[in-house]
């Protein structure tokens, strides 16, 4: 990470980490573990972040819902890239009517707004945290899909590769050598600079209340729960809100470092 | 030759050639993704767990329908007969402007949709209209003083902007704002005078997103020989930056903010869940809840309807402003 | 003595970077006079029509010295200063016409601009009539058009106009024919002298440069180091760099060798090879009808302008498209025929045939050392032997020296060679595959004067051991010193 954002990306997705991380090790308080006597308590030494209107440690939920948020996020973002780099690459390589096939799909997938595509799902499959997971994933798909299969398609026509199969040499030895590593470092990429939309995909449902269902800890879950509060407890608002827009800033930073190299590399 | 138009990153090509040409061949792309997408809205109904004519039956107020009514249910909602009649059966009468009934009220679908429809697109619009004024500001501001105070402000700012989700920065303005100091209302009127702080929040990731974009263009073409040439000419720093740097980085930008109306739309159903106000966004949200699916299909027609047509009116106006998308190569 | 236009007093140039690109540069031209810089890329000649338009802020560069235009001081000029000069008593003409111009403008606006930039409107008719003036037919109609919709040559004819509204008393030319054929270049030159006009011609080209030039300053790494009229250059270089440039124009345009040999074996025989692209009556036959016959150790030139169908015929002689109609055989096996979208046999894909491109750093993977890109041909599916990576480093050392490259770590990147180290690489690639017949596709259009010349000595070794080789190219000095046969090809038909 050379550039002076990327940097500091780095250093607030290490604090965050650490935080989520470490903070069932270190922390005395389980994150669903109610103290009634301690009902939205003021931040003080014993709770950083203040509790909520159960009397449950803020610092914790936050740690725990960071855990579940970002773990989310990751999770989405794996498998949104293992399918569509699977079927971007196959339908790339094949070429003719299932290459067709596959982008008229995702062409009608794509004239649907990703975030209602994700909406529509939730309203089929039902609100819990793995429907959310699936229907960001699904929302998704077909851009990721379109994208592999067009960086698939660009690098056909490269002329290193253009001479390997002069040479004779196999296609499964070109896909594997030039153009899997060559694709799947471009959708790194892509996916680190989505990471923060995902971020801000799971914890926005999750506000409207189609993800966690109570009582677990979740950011967004934890903002729709702060707003009955507001006026005496405002910190059960700005711990979310903070985390949220610290993790979602991380993730840019980092992605826009991400691409400048790339984008570097490329022209060199 | 091809050039990159419409959405997503050099995914749809057009060929040059002649304007007529060009809108015949994108108004036919809109048609068949619009007719692809009501395969998908239509797919949403079967694809659900439960049955849908107990629903409706129950939405009317009958608690236990007795399995007769429950079969002429059935029937007079076609869902005796093979998959793709049903779709044609359903497409027939969607186009009549019938999208069933909400398994909440037992109304029709597309008179609450109608009924609500207006506050989500003024909504949407004059958070588009902000957007990208805001955008157009920032990056000719940012590429004019590039790398001096006024730019790394504005950089500074996008980055901020850009990790505030709509309805995080919604929230903390209505309670900081309007609870705090009495400016809009917590549940507004959805109309025109309430509209500026929800707009405002709508638009700010948009605003982020598309100043850089139009910022980075702006100084590619600020590199380009035709902008040398110019200042060779004699013309002055501003003259180059709006008159040759900003045509020529308007078409990205166009590509992307018909791209991002999607995100737009997706985000109004969060913001209007925030400030209460009455579109259609925040009656899909709570129709999610209660998997009310005839007004989600509704829903997402309606939105992929106007995202659909926001996309082809910018790759229009893309052919307006670039003579090399409509004229053709040989004299 | 005439009056002066421009003078350059011992100017330096250093980038932001350090990069040193102008050092001690003195020299003048006089009214009327047609002064040529000469240089390889990289040699600094750009900076110096930069630096004569003032276009080098200071935060990109900083300059010393004096520069004069008429009796005006521009290092350090005010804005102000330098906009009164540029257009007006400096006009500037650049290297690539469709990039010059705003692509969304019309080119009778972009003539118009000429005036606009200094906050008035043209005289009635003076477009049409600067348009005119320079040989452009039917201009009224043409001005109305837009940039891509004008030929390279034309719209090169009507920047020059849009150079010379003001009537300026120098035209800074950068480049200006190194997008152009030799017949329009050396009209372009000749319609950029027209009014005896002073004229900075920056070019590569010193064969070119010769024929119209007053006088030419040979430019390497930032220095001026000879400066001569024409004549005394061409008669009686001085300095060993321009000796050394005008042996590499000179090598490129004498003719070594014939091919004596008719009854070797015939590698590639292409017969009534044909590629329609598009259908009814959008369609463009970018080949018609080709016959070509290549023997073993021959070198084929195809000689053509941009757009004449030379890169569509390799292609399919190659078989990397299919022909529309037609054959092309490979030592007398039928490869690729118009009747099937197959190949007939599998000797296409067997290394029998390696193509060189023109851009050698995109053809090599930008993310493979070097040796594994040199010996990847080994792995071909016809090859029953494995090697292990430290035979392949090996293989890899012996092939580069072949091509003199021994001095190159075989664990770098492309990234870090020049384009003419990595144009070796690639023909070292070549020889690996063992290939009967190399196409070649302007191999050398990327490279400078000297390397390229370096480059076209390996075709001929490689001719010499026995390989057929074809080269494609808009150079002719370079097929005519190269090749056996130099065929041209015009409008997609191929011509001896």
């Amino acid at each position: 990470m050379r550039s002076g954002p990327g940097r500091f990306g780095l250093i607030i997705a290490a604090f965050l980490l650490l935080l989520t991380l470490l903070a069932p090790f270190v922390l005395p308080f389980q994150p669903n573990e109610q103290e009634l006597t301690q009902k939205l308590s003021a931040p003080s030494l014993r709770h950083p972040f203040g509790t909520d209107q159960y009397g449950r440690d803020g610092l914790a939920r936050i740690a725990a819902g960071g855990r579940r948020s970002l773990g989310a996020a990751l999770l989405v973002l794996t498998g949104t890239l293992v399918l569509s780099l699977t079927v971007g690459i196959i339908v790339g390589m094949i070429g003719g009517i299932w290459d067709a096939a596959a982008m008229r799909v995702a062409d009608v997938l794509l004239a649907l707004p990703s975030l209602v595509l994700a909406l529509a799902v939730v309203g089929v499959l039902g609100a819990g945290f793995e429907n959310l997971m699936i229907a960001l994933v699904i929302s998704s798909l077909a851009f990721y899909t379109r994208l592999a299969r067009s960086y698939v398609r660009l690098a056909q026509n490269r002329s290193d590769i253009i001479v390997d199969r002069l040479a004779g040499i196999g296609w499964t030895r070109i896909v594997a050598g030039h153009v899997v590593p060559g694709v799947f470092a471009q959708m790194l990429i892509v996916a680190t600079l989505d990471l923060g939309g995902v971020i801000v995909g799971i914890a926005g449902l999750s506000f409207l209340g189609l993800g966690v269902q109570p009582p677990d800890a979740e950011w967004g879950a934890m903002l729709s729960e702060s707003r009955l509060f507001f006026t005496t407890a405002p910190w059960l608002l700005l711990a979310p809100a903070a985390a949220i827009f610290l993790s979602v800033m991380a993730a840019n930073l980092i992605g826009n470092a991400l691409r400048d190299q790339g984008d570097e590399g490329a022209t060199r | 030759m091809l050039i990159k138009t419409g959405n997503n990153f050099g995914v749809r090509y057009l060929r040059r050639g002649s304007l007529g040409a060009l809108i015949g061949a994108r108004i036919g792309q809109a048609m068949l993704a619009i007719f692809g997408a009501s395969v998908i809205v239509w797919m949403l109904v079967p694809l659900a767990p439960g049955d849908p004519a107990t629903r409706i039956l129950q939405a009317r107020g009958v608690e236990n329908p007795h399995p007769l009514e429950i079969a002429a249910m059935r029937e007079e909602l076609n869902l005796d007969k093979p998959l793709v009649n049903q779709y044609f059966l359903w497409l027939g009468r969607a186009l009549q402007g019938d999208l069933s009934v909400s398994y909440q009220s037992g109304k029709p679908v597309l008179t609450e949709i109608v009924a609500r429809l207006p506050a989500t697109v003024l909504l949407a619009f004059v958070a588009l209209g902000l957007a990208v004024t805001l955008a157009l500001t920032a990056a000719v501001l940012s590429a004019a003083f590039y790398e001096k105070p006024p730019d790394r402000l504005i950089q500074f700012l996008t980055q901020a902007a850009a990790a505030m989700p709509a309805f995080l920065l919604g929230l903390l303005l209505l309670q900081f704002i309007t609870v705090g100091y009495g400016f809009g209302r917590v549940v507004s009127s959805s109309s025109l005078s309430d509209v500026w702080l929800p707009a405002f929040c709508l638009s700010i990731g948009r605003a982020a997103e598309w100043t850089q974009i139009l910022r980075a263009n702006l100084l590619e073409a600020l590199e380009a020989p035709y902008t040398l040439v110019a200042y060779a000419r004699g013309a002055s720093r501003w003259r180059v930056l709006l008159s040759y740097a900003l045509p020529n980085a308007l078409l990205p930008f166009l590509t992307a903010v018909g791209v991002g109306v999607g995100g737009l739309l997706g985000g109004a159903a969060i913001v209007e869940t925030v400030f209460s106000w009455n579109g259609i966004g925040s009656y899909a949200v709570s129709a999610i809840g209660a998997r009310d699916l005839p007004v989600v299909q509704g829903f997402v027609m309606v939105t992929t309807l106007i995202f659909v047509a926001t996309n082809l009116l910018v790759d229009l106006m893309s052919a307006l402003v670039d003579p090399r998308l409509r004229e053709p190569k040989t004299v | 003595m005439k009056r002066k236009v421009i003078s350059f007093e011992k100017v330096n140039v250093t980038y932001a970077n350090g990069f040193c690109a102008a050092r001690e540069v003195s020299f003048a031209i006089e009214e009327a006079e047609c002064l040529a810089i000469v240089g390889e890329s990289g040699s600094g000649k750009t900076t110096l029509a930069r630096a004569a338009l003032g276009l080098l802020p200071p935060a990109m560069a900083k300059i010393s010295g004096s520069i004069l235009v008429g009796e005006t001081e521009i290092v350090g000029a005010s804005n102000r200063t330098l906009r009164s000069l540029r257009g007006l008593v400096v006009g500037f003409v650049a290297q690539n016409p469709f990039a010059a111009c705003n692509p969304l403008a019309r080119v009778g606006a972009h003539v118009a601009e000429a005036w606009r930039v200094h906050g008035c409107e043209p005289p009635e008719n003076s477009i049409v009539s600067l348009l005119e003036r320079l040989g452009i037919e039917n201009a009224l109609l043409r001005a109305q058009k837009y940039p891509h919709q004008w030929s390279g040559g034309m719209l090169q004819r009507a920047t020059i106009a849009a150079a010379s509204a003001h009537e300026p008393t120098l035209i800074i030319a950068d480049e200006p024919t190194s997008a152009l054929d030799r017949n329009r270049a050396d009209s372009i030159l000749t319609a950029l002298r027209l009014n005896n006009r002073a004229i900075l011609l920056i070019s590569h080209d010193l064969e070119l440069v010769a024929r119209h030039a007053d006088r030419i300053a040979v430019c390497l790494k930032g220095q001026i180091i000879e400066i001569n009229t024409a004549a005394e250059i061409l008669k009686n270089p001085q300095h060993h760099y321009t000796k050394k440039l005008l042996a590499a124009a000179q090598i490129l345009g004498t003719n070594q060798s014939q091919f004596p040999k008719s009854n070797e074996e015939v590698v590639l025989e292409a017969k009534n090879l044909s590629k329609i692209y598009g259908r009814g009556e959008t369609a463009v036959g970018a080949v018609k009808s080709a016959d070509l016959q290549v023997r073993r150790g021959e070198i084929v030139g195809i000689y053509g302008a941009s757009g004449s169908g030379k890169s569509t015929l390799l292609r399919l002689l190659a078989t990397m498209e299919m022909p529309s109609k037609g054959s092309v055989s490979f030592a007398g096996e039928a490869v690729t025929s118009g009747t099937s979208r197959k190949l007939s046999s599998r000797q296409a894909r067997g290394g029998f045939v390696m193509p060189i491109f023109q851009d050698p750093v995109g053809s090599l993977d930008r993310r493979w050392a070097i040796w594994r890109s040199v010996t990847e041909p080994l792995f071909a599916k016809h090859h029953q032997k494995r090697f292990s990576n430290e035979e392949r480093r090996a293989i890899a050392r012996q092939r580069l020296t072949e091509v003199g490259l021994e001095m190159i770590d075989v664990d770098a990147k492309p990234g870090v060679l020049s384009v003419g180290q990595c144009q070796r690489v690639c023909i070292a690639r070549a020889f690996v595959a063992e290939p009967a017949l190399i196409l070649a596709d302007e191999p050398t259009s990327a490279l400078d004067a000297s390397i390229a010349a370096e480059i076209v000595e390996l075709f001929a070794a490689a001719a010499n051991r026995g390989i057929a080789v074809v080269v494609v190219s808009h150079d002719e000095k370079m097929l005519a010193s190269l090749c056996h046969r130099v065929l041209k090809m015009s409008d997609g038909e191929l011509v001896n």
